[in-house]
């Protein structure tokens, strides 16, 4: 078994009295170069797990792990080598360029910083090669201004700029909640060919369930910082077991006349469970039995492909959590239909 | 509405942000209109409702409800006309609530501003038909959730029994099941009222989900338009079949077809039909003839309708 890339064991993250995130366990391997979506609404510690894979806030509990080291213990080359290699496209294409400068300040400083091109000429070929690589036409972009391009060119753009410091793993939160829909597919499709081409995993971190499905291998389903089921993307959405999973699948609006939308009865976001203690969703959930609010359900494995923290599950064997991440791991890759 | 052109009048030059725009939508009909960023969807109701800022001037049209012609009103008599007869739900709505007002005195100033006397029991009663307790009126914005808030513009918008309610994109910050929600309260409460409805929006799954007529703008203009099943199913103009191609569906998991190029600059509109540098199926007679908006029921502007559908 080759060594993890990157492995996060009970991870979790605390804000004063407030779980962020409950410790939380994923591995990624190399050789794999799964896309794994981390799905959530606003509040599920789905962005408090980007920021910790990022380093950007020290892990609370537990350890994570990058090539077998703790990243609370890199220091100097070892940090400036794990900044390069693990990349970000964030949410919000407008604001992470500065409107003074042209687009090409965004990819000629990494390579500065990173002393990554021996000259011009080579920083010039790098960025021509990295558009080209997300499906931009470099003479199109390069030398323009960021309101001269659409959200989608800029966010390919920022794809572009991750590539360029040629990483190991790319962290994509939120990539495409701003950009129009028309445009999402093709900043998808450059992503999943990163993907596909050069063997990078990518974290996908979303509130949709739709493009998760679409572009994921596995699915992570957080809610209020727990991880309430997980699996095989197409077995998550297809065949959700968490009354939670079941409520956000049934709340898509697909773009079918025929499927109906919104069939389940669940209480309103504002209604939050008492006591502390027990199942997050207990206070929403249509099926809640008086047990599911005296303690946290375990995670549950009814299948090889999936695993649930809810007690309608319990007659399942339980997933011991520090096991997650292996399991997740064991998930397997889903193909991909050809185009009809 | 029949024709409805806005120009913005520009250091630049004039630019013509809305194209002759006509549609029809009657008592308890929900209509929707998609377009990506800039093709004039906002600019449109905003014109509609005479709200448009310079440099944006609405040039010509007619908005007839009710036999009273919103745009040839003068300006403080659209305002007596805003919520009464037509009312607006803003994109991010939530976010224009006072935040250091309680809820119960901002409806009840938007009743007094538009000339009627503010009516505690009114506003609870329009708080009870978005399913929020009474107990709201006397909270702030800050005690409120992201749908709870929406849920309280829905109220405002609704307070005065208006004929025709806007809605410009009213969940786009809120998460799937909250927008469902949010979005089954709006559908109910226009269904009590008997209102027409047009919902703004680029989520063709919330609009195959919840209106009954659907028209399509690009670039200004409205480039289709027809009930929902029609346009979903026999799309007739190939803008309109690649935008539902670049929705992701519960079939065909992993084939995603997007738009290549860019939405032109209004400032720059291509010749002739203004989707053609993007349209795969564009022929001479594309680059130079600019297509009418052709048909009965079924209406969509492109040469190739017919031999397309």
């Amino acid at each position: 078994m080759s060594e993890p890339l990157l492995e996060l064991v009970a991870a979790g993250k605390q804000y004063g009295p407030v779980a962020a995130l409950h410790p939380f366990s994923l591995r990624i391997d190399a050789d794999r170069a799964p896309i794994v979506a981390v799905a959530g609404e606003s509040g599920s510690g789905k962005t408090t797990l980007a920021s910790l894979l990022l380093g950007f806030t020290p892990a609370s509990t537990g350890t994570i792990r990058y090539r077998g080291t703790d990243i609370a213990r890199l220091h100097g080359a070892a940090r400036k080598t794990y900044r390069r290699e693990i990349q970000a496209v964030f949410q919000d294409p407008f604001a992470v360029y500065n409107p003074f400068y042209r687009v090409d300040h965004a990819l000629t400083e990494p390579l500065r910083l990173f002393g990554l091109a021996s000259g011009r000429d080579e920083a010039r070929a790098m960025m021509e090669a990295a558009c080209t690589r997300v499906g931009l036409n470099p003479a199109d972009t390069l030398g323009r201004f960021p309101h001269q391009l659409s959200g989608g060119q800029r966010q390919r753009l920022m794809v572009a700029r991750a590539l360029l410091l040629r990483p190991k793993l790319l962290i994509a939160d939120e990539p495409v909640s701003m950009i129009d829909a028309s445009l999402r597919a093709l900043v998808l499709g450059s992503l999943r060919a990163l993907n596909t081409d050069l063997s990078i995993p990518i974290i996908y971190i979303t509130h949709d369930l739709t493009t998760a499905y679409h572009v994921a291998d596995t699915i992570v389903v957080l809610y209020r910082g727990t991880v309430v089921e997980a699996g095989d993307a197409a077995s998550v959405i297809q065949s959700p077991l968490h009354p939670y999973t079941r409520l956000l699948v049934d709340s898509i609006p697909w773009p079918d006349l025929d499927t109906s939308w919104g069939t389940i009865r669940a209480a309103p976001a504002e209604q939050r469970a008492g006591p502390g203690t027990g199942c997050a969703f207990a206070g929403r959930c249509p099926s809640a039995m008086p047990r599911c609010l005296a303690a946290m359900p375990p995670l549950f494995a009814p299948g090889p492909e999936q695993v649930v923290r809810c007690l309608l599950h319990e007659q399942a064997p339980v997933c011991d959590p520090a096991e997650l991440g292996a399991r997740l791991r064991t998930v397997s890759t889903v193909t991909h239909e050809a185009p009809s | 509405m029949r024709d409805l052109t806005v120009n913005y009048h520009t250091d630049a030059g004039i630019v013509r942000a809305v194209d002759r725009a006509s549609f029809d939508v009657k008592p308890g009909e929900r209509l929707g209109v998609v377009g990506e960023s800039g093709s004039g969807k906002t600019t449109m109701v905003l014109a509609l409702l005479q709200m448009l800022r310079p440099p944006g001037r609405c040039e010509a049209g007619t908005a007839m409800v009710d036999g009273i012609d919103l745009l040839a009103l003068p300006p403080a008599a659209m305002r007596d006309h805003r919520l009464r007869t037509i009312s607006y739900i803003p994109q991010g709505a939530m976010n224009a609530l006072n935040p250091v007002q309680r809820i119960g005195r901002q409806m009840e100033n938007a009743m007094i501003d538009h000339g009627v006397a503010g009516d505690a029991a009114i506003c609870a009663a329009a708080l009870a038909g978005v399913s929020l307790d009474a107990s709201v009126l006397r909270r702030y914005p800050h005690e409120l959730s992201g749908g709870m808030k929406q849920r309280v513009c829905i109220a405002m918008a609704i307070l005065l029994g208006p004929k025709v309610i806007i809605a410009d994109e009213p969940t786009s910050a809120l998460d799937v099941v909250t927008q469902r929600q949010v979005m089954q309260t709006l559908g109910q409460q226009q269904d009590r009222t008997g209102a027409a409805l047009i919902l703004i929006g680029h989520d063709i799954g919330l609009m195959a989900q919840f209106v009954h007529r659907l028209a399509v703008m690009y670039a200004g203009a409205i480039v289709e338009i027809g009930s929902i099943r029609q346009v979903l199913t026999v799309p007739r103009h190939p803008y309109t079949r690649a935008l539902i191609d670049s929705i992701p569906k519960l079939q065909h998991r992993g084939v995603l077809g997007g738009i290549p190029g860019v939405t032109p600059s209004l400032a720059r509109l291509p010749a002739g039909c203004a989707f053609h540098p993007r349209c795969t199926m564009a022929v001479d007679r594309c680059r130079v003839e600019r297509p009418a908006l052709d048909g009965r029921d079924h209406r969509a502007s492109c040469h190739l309708a017919d031999a397309a559908a």
